[in-house]
This record gives structure tokens, sequence and C-alpha cells, in this order.
């Protein structure tokens, strides 16, 4: 790369980059020590917007640009519902499992709404044996996205214009629905 | 929907292989590798400290861009007019961009590499 800009490439939050040509530094995470490490601070089942210090976890630097919320998910004991609400500004929601693969991946840009309403489930309705399944109500809109694990991340951002802004949104994630469907 | 949905790119040399430096001006300039949103900052070289000063970075929010597209931004401790962020720290610094979602399937680092702006050094104290 002579006379030219030497920019260094990493691939960050859970990616598996085993086909590239290189990594030049690892991002890399433990998703199960992260899963539970996040899953300590916020619970599980239920969506949480971040501080600082807990988006590191998610990538070694924060982007100050953006508020992160998190649900860590477990789909033991049936599917859940997450919704959320965003401004007219970049949004995108992001869910994995506990390998790191990305599951769903979704920005504000594709839904063309600023409102967000998705059911994770595994293929045989996210239920242990002899547990009574919950079941997806008949025509809903929600979107529904099947998962290849029981447990997992669900990882939300939003852009932000100003600093009041930026509390107004981790308010509203606050209070956003990550939990099982109500039957 | 590509599978790699944030990249995040670095360099702590201008276009000639030298160390950025908070005593030089530089000039960021060309296209952003095209993807839903990105941002920009300054960082010290050890990358973890929280750099949420709005002076530090700028986003596809803030930046004002070119009639062709294209991207210009002055780096340097003193405020400049136009798009502008201040470098990180009291000697080297580094630059993060960070793609969010990218259209391209960017399955090729060496072929990202290629589309990244050029940072020129311009004048040192």
């Amino acid at each position: 790369m002579t006379g030219r800009t030497f920019w260094v490439i990493s691939f960050v939050l859970l990616v598996v980059a085993s086909h590239l040509a290189y990594v030049l530094f690892g991002t890399r995470l433990d998703s199960q020590t992260l899963y539970q490490d996040l899953a300590a601070v916020t619970g599980t089942n239920k969506l949480r917007a971040l501080s600082g210090p807990q988006a590191r976890q998610l990538s070694t630097t924060s982007d100050g640009k953006l508020v992160h919320a998190v649900c860590a998910f477990d789909l033991s004991q049936g599917p859940i519902k997450l919704t959320a609400k965003f401004p007219d500004n970049y949004w995108s929601v992001n869910i994995y499992s506990l390998q790191g693969d990305v599951i769903y991946t979704l920005n504000d840009r594709q839904a063309n709404i600023a409102s967000l309403s998705i059911v994770i489930r595994t293929a045989d309705g996210g239920v242990e044996e002899n547990t009574e399944a919950v079941p997806v109500p008949v025509g809903s809109k929600d979107i529904q996205v099947v998962a290849n694990t029981t447990r997992g991340l669900a990882v939300l951002r939003s852009s932000f214009v100003h600093e009041k802004q930026r509390r107004r949104i981790a308010d509203t994630l606050n209070t956003s629905e990550c939990g099982r469907v109500k039957s | 929907m590509s599978k790699f949905e944030t990249f995040e790119i670095e360099t702590a040399q201008d276009k000639s292989g030298r160390p950025l430096s908070v005593d030089c001006i530089y000039q960021l300039s060309g296209r952003i590798p095209e993807a839903r949103w990105w941002s920009l900052a300054s960082y010290v070289p050890d990358g973890n400290a929280e750099n949420t000063s709005p002076e530090f970075s700028m986003s596809a929010h803030d930046v004002i861009a070119e009639d062709d597209g294209s991207v210009v931004i002055t780096i340097s401790n003193e405020i400049r007019a136009g798009n502008w962020i201040k470098p990180a720290g009291d000697d080297e610094f580094t630059i993060l961009l960070r793609l969010y979602n990218p259209v391209s399937g960017l399955g090729s680092a060496a072929a990202l590499s290629g589309e990244m702006p050029s940072v020129i050094r311009q004048d040192c104290r």
C-alpha cells in the first residue's frame, strides 16, 4: 500500500470473520461471556439502554454518536417479543446467537418505519419439553425471527443529534418491551 | 442483508505513512464507503478511552458533503470552519471509522482498503 493510507480493518460485534483474507486486529468477543456479563447487568428478557462503559463490552471503543440497548434473551420458556420506537434517525436491530452468528439484522431504511416489533422464537416454538407452548397470535404483523439458539443477544442502536435527544432515546428504550409473548 | 453488520476501520498514519500527531493539521478527504450510517472519531492509541465529546467525532448526520458525495474533514487542535474534528490526546492519535450496515458485501478487506479516504498532512507546528 505504498503512498496510501494504511487502514486497519476489523470486524466487531460477534461477527464471524473466518472467510476474510485477513483481520489486522481482532475485536472478536466471547459471546457466551458477553451474554453472561450483560444478563448480570440487565437481567434476561429485558431491554435496557447501556451506559458508555457497558456499551464498550460490545466494542473496544464506544461510539459516542449512538445509543445502545441490549436484550439478553432466553427462549427456554417460549418466544419473546421485542418492541421499540425510534426517532427519525438511523437505527438498527441485530440479533445474535450465543455462538456469535448474526441471526437477523434490520435498519431504519430497510424497515421504512420508526418502530419495531419482532417475535423471536426457536424452530420448535422455543419451549422446553413438557411445558405449554405459547402460540404467536394469528394474523400477527410482527416480524418473525426463528433463532437456532435458545439464548442470544438483541442489540439495538439509535443515532442522536444532540444530548437531550440521546437521553430521550435511552429513556424510551428502557421502557420498551423485550419479554415473553403474552398468551 | 450483509452478515457483517458493522465494520471498524482504523488508521494511525497519514498517507505518507507518518504517525498522526496532535501537533499537525490533517485533511481527510474522499468517499466514505457506502453504508447505512457511519461515524468517524479520533482516539488515543490504546483506544479504550470513552470518547463521547462531540468535538472528537463526526457522523453521517453532521457532515456536509461535497457535490460529488465525497467528504473533506479537517483534523486539528484549533477549530476550523466546515467539517472539523479535534485529535484526541496530547501526542499521537488514531482515527476510527465505523460503518454500520455497509451496502457492499465488503467481503474483501483488501478491496475495502482501496475505497478509504486519504489522510493528508498539511502543516505542523
